[in-house]
């Protein structure tokens, strides 16, 4: 699979950078008005802050180690068999986090276009290009994500449109949320910046290794700008009041805009944003998959995709509403947490036993 | 005929493999007037009167000493002289143009090549026109292409490597290419791809091209086809690499990217804004309108009309008022009958074809309207898209762009703008998963280069474009060193 998992640090920054702005940027504004009012853009600055620390710790971490990614790493120190185990806890987390993302997906679709269609047929059609790119492997998918920046483009452009309609005064005063409730709203920001472990997952694919950290710790600066940006201006739109009963605020955003001539915009950016949403679930697909190859040690055979498929299907249809949909997302939220604190555990482990292994050797 | 072997060549089994071609003469001659000798040619392929003066009445003059010092054969004032060794060789010859001699008392037979094969003029392809640039094209033979090539591109770094195709119909293809411009692992390694070809023959390019590339199962084409030499010369310097093949004017171009199929030489043969606009026309037509237009109209009067402009949505309800069908019908009846149209008039002489085309074009459609079948902006919306993908330049391309846009209209017809985006996704996704030659077909978009984007939807001026496209790995990065 090497040649076709092959990406630059540049595409793996781009990678996680669409895999935390996905779909982080929709829910997220609503989520942090309930938690700290007009003050989320501040709190996701915070979380922004700690996020590039952990990332770039974990960027240094894997670089000191050596050229595997962390799957390899967890078979090299803990054995056979305890790796194994780790490196199924692991998939199993990125299988659960590809099948939350397709699910929230699919009901922010269902929600804003077809709610008579069945779920099923609407999985099934949504995630056929994310099926197909990941047969393809890393670097296709990494590919894609160039697309997206169209989207981002348009995002920033619509934000423009809309100024008349933002209200500074509705952010205004600035802080006074809170030092405690910032804090405590951390582990809801949290959730916009899971995406950048799988630098750990893929490290080993990167060429240019060199850079990587400069790139990872890029992706998350640029996630926690575009982040904040749009938690700013949906709170300076609709205010700390209303954003909250907004629970899937970009869309809402983009209906604020009228256009002459097109009549409802919103729904050609919606379809734009479709491009990063769709990324931002098939990061994880793509992190699941390659988990699974990885631990089965196995080339790819359409049988078990097939298989992957069904159960990442099946995973996904368990949350029956969108509000069990976002309960599935806190708890994806919290395992990130713990994933991410596991990888930098195993790094470190890894980087004392190899320091001890060359002072053996020098010895 | 005497039943005898010759000493070096077995003329029985030649007779014998010659046995029921008419097209093959075999002259009976008589060497110092006693020893039996034979000519083999195909009659219609040789230059008759030059082969009885330059070969066959010096050789008559020989004796049987002299035609069997190599030597003295070769002294004859021939270009193309040759000395065979084996019937296997003497039967390629003589199906090739070449005179062969064969004398059961020499060691070899003797073949000269003085072909004259009947040919068209250089003629500018039909399929291929352009404004500003030549109005030459590709013939069917080889050595003509070749030659115009070589007239074109004065420098002994010009480099053919040919190889012999079909097992039956031994054809010569020709992998053409600038040494020390072109990657010569990519050379090589389309080499090694052609030379791998098994097959009976190749009654055209298109059996070449489909036996060579990695996704035979996508609708984009990955090598790009054309009829016109100044195409190929502007590949070749830019570190491409064409392949020619004999009985075809049809080249082909590797590597190349999606954009390349919507390049021509008029985009740089005007100014470079004059250019650009034209490529912006051609990829907005070719592909937004092409492909989307039918598709946005299905989905927004199946699912989306609260989209329409409330002015514009009230006509449009009355032209649809009389439809009984339902818009993916109504557009696919005028679609359908646009391809047949299309099918017609291409397989039609030309004035028949173009008659049928103006008849079909203003009578079926009006009658369509007036019979309450289509709705009068449907036509308009069909029109469009058929004029919008005659703007492709490459007729590969296009073709796929016909059949891709028949999969979004089904598409927008169940899902809406939900299934024309999930169209537009795994579309983008597959471009990006082909490679032309192991090189990324998406290219300067994704992988993103900046200088690739200099020749992509625009075109900057010639002196901003001072590399070379990434794409062909050329060890020459910079041009006009």
């Amino acid at each position: 699979m090497r040649g076709a998992n092959a990406i630059s640090s540049k595409q793996m920054a781009l990678y996680t950078f669409v895999c935390q702005t996905g779909i982080g940027s929709i829910i997220l504004p609503s989520a942090l008005a309930k938690d700290v009012g007009h003050d989320g853009w501040i709190s996701i600055m915070i979380t922004g802050v700690l996020a590039i620390a952990v990332a770039a710790l974990l960027a240094l971490l894997l670089k000191k180690n050596s050229v595997k990614g962390i799957l390899d790493i967890n078979k090299a120190i803990f054995g056979r068999i305890i790796g194994t185990g780790l490196n199924v806890l692991i998939f199993t987390y990125l299988l659960a986090a590809a099948s939350a993302g397709a699910n929230i997906f699919l009901f922010f679709l269902r929600i804003s276009f077809f709610p008579l269609t069945p779920p099923l047929v609407m999985s099934i059609l949504l995630l056929i290009p994310s099926f197909y790119m990941v047969w393809y492997g890393l670097k296709t998918t990494a590919r894609f994500k160039v697309c997206t920046l169209f989207s981002y483009f348009s995002m920033l452009i619509y934000i423009i449109l809309i100024n008349k309609n933002i209200r500074l005064t509705f952010l205004m005063p600035v802080g006074e949320a809170g030092i405690k409730p910032l804090l405590y709203s951390i582990k809801t920001s949290y959730f916009s910046f899971v995406g950048l472990e799988l630098i750990a997952i893929f490290y080993s694919e990167i060429t240019d290794k060199d850079k990587a950290l400069k790139w990872h710790v890029f992706a998350n600066l640029f996630s926690m700008m575009f982040l904040a940006i749009v938690t700013a201006t949906s709170t300076a739109v609709f205010g700390e009041k209303f954003l909250p009963v907004q629970s899937i605020t970009m869309f809402n955003l983009f209906r604020v805009y009228s256009m002459k001539v097109l009549e409802r915009v919103d729904l050609y950016i919606i379809g734009l944003w479709f491009f990063a949403l769709s990324c931002s679930v098939r990061a994880y697909i793509m992190a699941s998959w390659y988990s699974l190859v990885k631990i089965c040690k196995e080339k790819k055979k359409p049988f078990v995709y097939v298989l992957f498929i069904i159960l990442l299907i099946a995973i996904s249809r368990i949350p029956r509403d969108i509000n069990q949909s976002i309960r599935f997302l806190d708890i994806i939220n919290y395992s990130s947490m713990g994933i991410t604190t596991l990888f930098i555990l195993c790094l470190i482990i890894a980087a004392v036993k190899m320091k001890g292994g060359k002072k053996h050797e020098k010895g | 005929m005497r039943k005898k072997k010759a000493q070096g060549i077995d003329l029985q089994s030649i007779q014998k493999r010659l046995k029921d071609c008419p097209d093959v003469r075999q002259k009976n001659v008589f060497i110092e007037g006693q020893h039996e000798a034979w000519f083999f040619y195909v009659y219609e392929n040789i230059d008759r009167d030059l082969i009885q003066r330059d070969f066959i009445a010096p050789i008559m003059n020989m004796s049987s000493k002299q035609l069997s010092d190599s030597k003295v054969i070769q002294n004859l004032a021939l270009d193309s002289i040759k000395l065979v060794y084996d019937v296997d060789e003497v039967i390629t010859e003589i199906f090739s143009g070449s005179t062969v001699f064969v004398f059961e008392l020499i060691p070899y037979a003797i073949s000269c090549k003085i072909d004259k094969v009947e040919k068209r003029t250089p003629d500018e392809p039909a399929t291929e026109k352009n404004i500003r640039g030549p109005h030459e094209g590709f013939i069917e033979v080889l050595d003509v292409n070749i030659g115009i090539l070589r007239r074109k591109i004065r420098n002994d770094a010009l480099k053919f490597k040919t190889v012999t195709l079909g097992s039956i119909t031994k054809q010569t293809a020709a992998i053409v290419y600038l040494e020390g411009i072109a990657n010569m692992d990519l050379v090589e390694g389309l080499y090694e791809n052609i030379s791998s070809i098994k097959l009976d023959g190749l009654p055209a390019i298109g059996y070449l091209e489909q036996s060579i590339i990695t996704h035979p199962n996508s609708l984009f084409p990955q090598f790009l086809s054309t009829e016109r030499p100044d195409k190929a010369m502007a590949a070749l310097l830019e570190g491409r690499i064409v392949v020619m093949m004999e009985g075809t004017p049809v080249v082909l171009i590797a590597p190349v990217t999606f954009i390349s199929f919507f390049q021509v030489l008029d985009d740089y043969s005007t100014p470079w804004v004059l250019g650009s606009f034209l490529r912006a026309v051609r990829i907005i037509g070719g592909i937004f309108i092409a492909v989307f237009m039918p598709a946005l109209y299905i989905a927004i009067t199946s699912f989306h009309y609260y989209a329409v402009p409330l002015e514009l949505l009230l006509n449009l309800a009355k032209s649809r008022i009389e439809v009984p069908f339902p818009p993916i019908i109504e557009i696919l009846i005028l679609e359908i009958t646009v391809e047949l149209i299309r099918e017609a008039a291409i397989r039609l002489p030309t004035y028949i074809g173009t008659a049928i085309s103006v008849f079909a074009g203003l009578v079926i459609g009006q009658a369509a309207v007036e019979a309450g079948i289509v709705s009068n902006l449907v036509i308009v919306i069909v029109a469009a898209t058929a004029t919008a993908s005659y703007v492709i330049p490459s007729t590969d391309m296009a073709l796929s762009i016909r059949v891709i846009r028949f999969i979004f209209m089904l598409s927008a017809s169940v899902f809406g703008i939900i299934g024309i985006m999930v169209c537009t996704t795994f579309t983008v996704g597959h471009i990006i998963a082909l490679d032309s030659l192991g090189q990324p077909y998406f290219t300067p978009f994704s992988p993103f280069s900046l200088s690739g984007l200099k020749d992509s939807i625009i075109r900057v001026s010639l002196s901003k474009q001072k590399k070379r496209p990434a794409e062909t790995k050329s060890p020459k990065k910079v041009r006009g060193e």
